[in-house]
């Protein structure tokens, strides 16, 4: 009996269920999802331009400090002597192998500055990722 | 729809053919509709999150696998999708009533009295399916009207299929209990006119 009255109650929803049908969207619905996906690939392709000027930007800086490299150290031919050529010169005879002046640095402090550093390199990607999730398109 | 159906449609949406996207879109647009609509309770809203599914969709075509239909695979981002935008709305699924109901063409004189009486049948059971939660009765719309297996229910709203069976059973109950319930006066009326 049981299972015959679930049987009857299951035709019965499904021909209510058919009945009742299911709801009509907006005729233009179809268009606007068209053109909505239009604007994002819009989106998509302009936000690629900035790269090609990204890598002109360091084809620049390389140029601009290969030039300053040069100037200072490379000692080109120049009609006007700068005085403060005159310094840098002493600059680029530095023994740079001298000691830095604390005779000995405590564990403690070594052990602090990896500390520090190696939290702050994890805060970088926490921070980034954070700011990522919350400007990301959607 | 069979799978093999909407694979090739698939296809050529994935190479690039605008007009099998539309229809795939216009094949599916009413359920996506009618689950957002269900979960929303707001027409415009659920246009708007409808359409958003399916650019979503579009967006993530290239990683359907296959190893679901795409109906299910669908409908899944549609429910939720829906959620989320209710959780934006900081609001839950509620059981209050929808007022609007699809329109009608203008009939001829003579069937108006037969499409009069289909209306109201219509929204007399309507109502009744409004009353349920909003997870019953799309429960009960995707298993009867899609003819969907409990497991790819299951898989579309993220619960076991054991609790859909249960929430399928108990809501069928409630159904024809709201029914019966809101038929007794309707009866009552039609024996008095008689």
């Amino acid at each position: 009996m049981e299972e015959n009255k679930e049987r009857e109650l299951d035709i019965f929803v499904k021909r209510v269920v058919h009945e009742i049908g299911l709801e009509q969207p907006s005729i233009d619905f179809t268009e606007s999802v068209l053109s909505k996906i239009q604007v994002q690939t819009q989106k998509s392709a302009i936000s690629y331009k900035p790269l090609i000027s990204k890598s002109a930007w360091w084809v620049l800086a390389t140029i601009f400090f290969g030039i300053c490299i040069y100037v200072i150290f490379g000692n080109p031919p120049m009609e006007i002597a700068w005085p403060a050529f005159s310094g840098l010169n002493k600059l680029t005879a530095f023994n740079l192998s001298v000691k830095i002046p604390f005779q000995s640095v405590s564990n403690a402090y070594v052990y602090g500055f990896l500390g520090l550093t190696f939290f702050m390199g994890i805060q970088v990607f926490v921070l980034k990722h954070r700011f990522d999730k919350r400007y990301r398109l959607e | 729809m069979s799978l093999d159906q909407d694979q090739s449609y698939i296809d050529k949406v994935l190479n690039g053919d605008t007009h099998a996207f539309t229809v795939l879109v216009d094949r599916y647009k009413h359920m996506v509709f009618t689950l957002a609509i269900k979960i929303l309770r707001n027409r415009e809203e659920a246009e708007e999150v409808s359409q958003d599914v399916f650019v979503k969709m579009h967006e993530a075509l290239p990683t359907f696998k296959g190893d679901s239909k795409f109906s299910t695979w669908l409908y899944k981002i549609a429910y939720h999708r829906s959620l989320d935008y209710l959780k934006k709305q900081k609001r839950t699924l509620t059981t209050t009533s929808l007022d609007e109901f699809a329109e009608h063409h203008i009939p001829s004189l003579e069937n108006t009295l037969a499409v009069l009486e289909a209306k109201e049948r219509k929204a007399i059971l309507k109502n009744a399916m409004n009353e349920l939660q909003d997870e019953d009765s799309i429960v009960l719309t995707l298993h009867y009207f899609e003819e969907l297996s409990l497991k790819e229910v299951s898989k579309i709203i993220g619960v076991e299929a054991n609790t859909v069976k249960v929430r399928l059973f108990r809501s069928r109950k409630r159904l024809a209990a709201i029914l019966k319930n809101s038929l007794e006066p309707e009866m009552i009326r039609s024996y008095g006119r008689k």
